[in-house]
């Protein structure tokens, strides 16, 4: 747990910011110098990047093993950690191994490192060794502890790079020789042939090893001796780069003062812990939510000046180029019009008007044409339902009331007044009593109109017809008109429905004898036949509609619902012609212009058909 | 609250009623027909409040668009509709001013709704003509035969072709047609009890926002 030193919050082991308040937590982990990540107290190796963490630290001097043999001086060998080593070794090996060294003389200034002062008398480019104090922790920590016996020459820790040195030859432990096995034997490497051979060593190959010098051969035990030990190669043998390396210039001696910085390696200078860092390249934020964080936006140098130089042209434009520019822009602004594309739109208006007023011009000549000859060019044509319709009105007693759903307005008026009219007048002629209900607003003005014309009498009106007026909500009126008939008032006089001559006796549907439907459209049609059919299945229906509606009507007749129906001006005029009440001329007027309006559609219709289908298509 | 204002509450009289109405018809009991005829008697006098309140929500879109430009026609929409409404009520309250409502009816409603309907007929004739000009597919072909035939069989016959052709126009419609009209009306009946159901348990709320 962390806890927050800012609000004091409980943090999670390994927090780097504080779940309550946002503040940077202290860090309690190791942060890897490689990769930033932040390992719990106690990892050797980064949990992410595996880079070691903790520097390895030498043996103490007095249980240091042999060190690791180093035929050539800074080539990177596996690196092994003594105790590690120590542990590995068998027992039959340790036996084999030469007694450890002795403890090395101490050291004559306490504040050199011990290693270091060993190197000291001796070290002739390094005349005065560097105080503990500026060399830097982590790196006086890499630094190999000084051999038992001392270096004959002097020495430099190896992660540095050195100067060529030759390759010292190694040499055979004398004191136990003879109890090596023989298969020990054969593994153990050949003297060196010369021992001025020198191989250089290119500074990259200066790995940091904890061993810095060859130790003396008495300590090397066998068994590392078989992994470390390369005999020398020949002249030939040395590969070109390491050729190269040698006729590198050698690296700079070491000043007096210690270790030059400039020649430590990036992949070393990652390694060295973030402290070290300077603080310039993570600037801290100061403000706002993120005060006090670290390294979190990148410095953006030069961004908060603000620049005192205005925009300028180099130089004025030339009135050519003004010219230029103007002439681009007026025709950027033209409007784009393709030429073939106007010519083909032209023609296509011109076309449809031209179609327009071809459609136009006939039927006005057929609609009026008629009017000026009187020519018969139709006979009324024969209509089974009519002749029903016709037998069934005819069957009517004298005062029965006939409920009338009178479903138009004056927008059908000029067709259905003409299906309409004569199946009133056949009505009256019975003597029947109509009672007119309508779901459409203008239904009721409409019946008025009509039976205005044939009934001039008001008081005879009102005692042959009950105008009720309109009901409202479609369906759901035709069902109220149904079953409340009574309950109405005229819609003419205003007065009680119950107080009409025409209504006597008449409550409902089921008081009359007849209902006669007379829709223009398909679903005032439908609405009527079922609600009348369900309620009262018993009461007759007849239906004169428009030409529009006459599809929808054919299964009713089929089965029975509708028992008698006339449409469109075709049958008005057939009924007509069977009741004879003297307007046949009318209706013979009617008749002409319909048939030739109609045989001039049909016949522009095939024509144009036709010129589609030989022509080519418009797209 | 406002939840249950705009839908529970709704929702409730909804179902409620349907199933009310619906019951009425099934179990034809004096009391269940009482409150279905009763309710029934209801819903045509909200209808007619319905109407009432779309004549003025009409008026009011009118108006805003009237100050916009182009707003001329919804000028005229709206002296119209007052005008009309004027005189009807004048016509029902003064019977000396019927002759007016009669007038207004008679030479400017009714003229007005045949040109309409006659400027649909012209139009419908002109797009017959160019039908091929644009479709030329035989579903086009088809509708055309089709189109050509019922218009010869509606139209008043010269006497000379009444025969096959009468034959044929009977055929046609007796056939295809009522074949075609018969599964319309097979099809409305169908969607009208989902359409009734799905109201009823109130999986549609067309009555909401």
């Amino acid at each position: 747990m962390i806890y927050c030193p800012k609000c004091g919050t409980v943090n999670r082991q390994g927090s780097r910011f504080c779940n309550e308040c946002g503040a940077p937590l202290p860090a309690t982990g190791i942060r890897c110098p490689a990769c930033g990540a932040t390992n719990p107290a106690g990892n050797v190796y980064c949990d992410r990047c595996h880079t070691r963490l903790v520097p390895a630290e030498p043996p103490p001097q007095e249980e240091r093993p042999a060190e690791r043999p180093s035929p050539i001086r800074g080539i990177s060998l596996p690196s092994i950690s003594p105790t590690r080593e120590a542990a590995e070794i068998p027992e039959w090996l340790a036996e084999l191994s030469p007694a450890a060294p002795t403890a090395p003389e101490a050291p004559t200034q306490a504040e050199i490192p011990e290693w270091l002062a060993e190197l000291s008398p001796t070290a002739p480019t390094a005349p005065e060794a560097p105080t503990q104090a500026e060399i830097p922790e982590w790196l006086a920590e890499l630094s190999p502890a000084a051999p038992p016996g001392g270096p004959s020459k002097p020495e430099v820790p190896p992660i540095f790079p050195v100067a060529p040195e030759p390759i010292q030859p190694l040499e055979k432990p004398a004191s136990s020789a003879e109890e090596i096995p023989e298969w020990l034997k054969d593994l153990e490497p050949s003297p060196l042939p010369s021992e001025g051979l020198s191989v250089p060593v290119p500074p990259v190959m200066a790995e940091a090893t904890s061993a810095p010098s060859p130790p003396p051969p008495a300590v090397v035990p066998p068994l590392i001796l078989e992994e470390t030990e390369i005999p020398a190669p020949s002249e030939a043998e040395i590969p070109d780069w390491l050729r190269e390396a040698e006729k590198e210039p050698a690296a700079p001696p070491i000043e007096a003062g210690g270790l030059v910085p400039a020649e430590i390696p990036e992949w070393l200078r990652a390694l060295q812990p973030r402290a070290e860092m300077p603080a310039e390249v993570e600037p801290v934020e100061t403000e706002g939510f993120l005060a006090g964080l670290r390294g979190l936006l990148p410095v953006a140098r030069g961004l908060d000046k603000v620049s005192t130089a205005g925009p300028s042209l180099p130089v004025a434009p030339s009135p050519a180029a003004v010219a230029r520019a103007e002439l681009l822009q007026s025709l950027l602004s033209r409007p784009l019009v393709l030429p073939h594309a106007e010519a083909r739109e032209a023609v296509r208006r011109e076309g449809w008007m031209l179609t327009r007023l071809l459609v136009g011009l006939v039927l006005l000549v057929a609609i009026v044409a008629p009017m000026l000859v009187q020519w018969r060019l139709f006979g009324p044509p024969l209509i089974p339902t009519a002749d029903n319709l016709f037998a069934l009105v005819e069957g009517i007693a004298p005062q029965t009331p006939v409920l009338v759903a009178w479903e138009y307005g004056p927008a059908e008026a000029e067709e259905m007044d003409r299906v309409a009219g004569p199946l009133m007048d056949h009505l009256l002629r019975r003597q029947a009593r109509l009672v007119i209900v309508s779901t459409r607003m203008e239904g009721p003005a409409t019946a008025e109109a009509l039976l205005t014309s044939r009934l001039a009498d008001t008081q005879e009106r009102l005692r042959r017809v009950a105008n009720l007026g309109y009901i409202p909500g479609q369906a759901t009126g035709v069902r109220e008109a149904i079953g409340n008939l009574d309950g109405r008032t005229e819609w003419g006089s205003g007065a009680p429905a119950e107080q009409i001559e025409a209504m006597a006796g008449v409550q409902s549907v089921a008081d009359v004898g007849m209902v006669v439907i007379l829709a223009a459209q398909p679903e005032d049609l439908r609405v009527w036949v079922e609600q009348v059919s369900a309620t009262r299945p018993d009461v007759p229906i007849v239906a004169g509609i428009s030409a529009r509606a006459e599809p929808l009507m054919g299964p009713y007749l089929a089965a029975g619902q509708i028992q008698g129906a006339l449409s469109g001006l075709t049958g008005g005029a057939a009924y007509e012609q069977r009741l004879d009440t003297g307007r046949g001329r009318e209706y013979e007027y009617y008749l002409n212009s319909l048939g030739l309006a109609l045989w001039a559609v049909a016949a522009l219709t095939v024509l144009g058909a036709l010129i589609s289908l030989l022509g080519g298509r418009k797209r | 609250m406002d939840r249950f204002v705009r839908r529970a509450l709704p929702t409730s009289v909804a179902i409620g009623t349907g199933i009310l109405v619906l019951l009425g018809y099934l179990f034809p009991h004096t009391v269940l027909a009482s409150v279905r005829d009763e309710l029934i008697h209801w819903g045509v006098i909200i209808a007619a409040f319905a109407f009432i309140l779309g004549f003025f929500n009409l008026l009011r879109v009118h108006l805003a668009r009237a100050r916009t430009s182009g707003g001329i026609y919804s000028l005229f929409l709206i002296l119209a509709a007052l005008a009309s409404l004027g005189l009807t009520l004048a016509a029902l309250l003064l019977p000396p001013l019927r002759f007016w409502g009669d007038w207004w009816f008679r030479s400017i409603i009714a003229p007005l709704q045949a040109t309409v309907m006659g400027l649909v007929a012209f139009v419908l004739a002109v797009a017959a003509v160019r039908l091929l000009r644009h479709r030329r597919q035989w579903e086009a072909l088809v509708f055309l035969v089709a189109v050509l035939v019922v218009l010869m069989g509606t139209l008043p016959l010269p006497l000379p072709f009444s025969g096959w052709l009468e034959e044929l126009r009977h055929w046609w419609i007796q056939v295809p047609a009522m074949a075609g009209m018969r599964g319309l009306l097979i099809g409305v009946g169908l969607g009208a009890l989902v359409v009734g159901l799905r109201i009823l348990v109130g999986a549609d709320r067309p009555y909401t926002d």
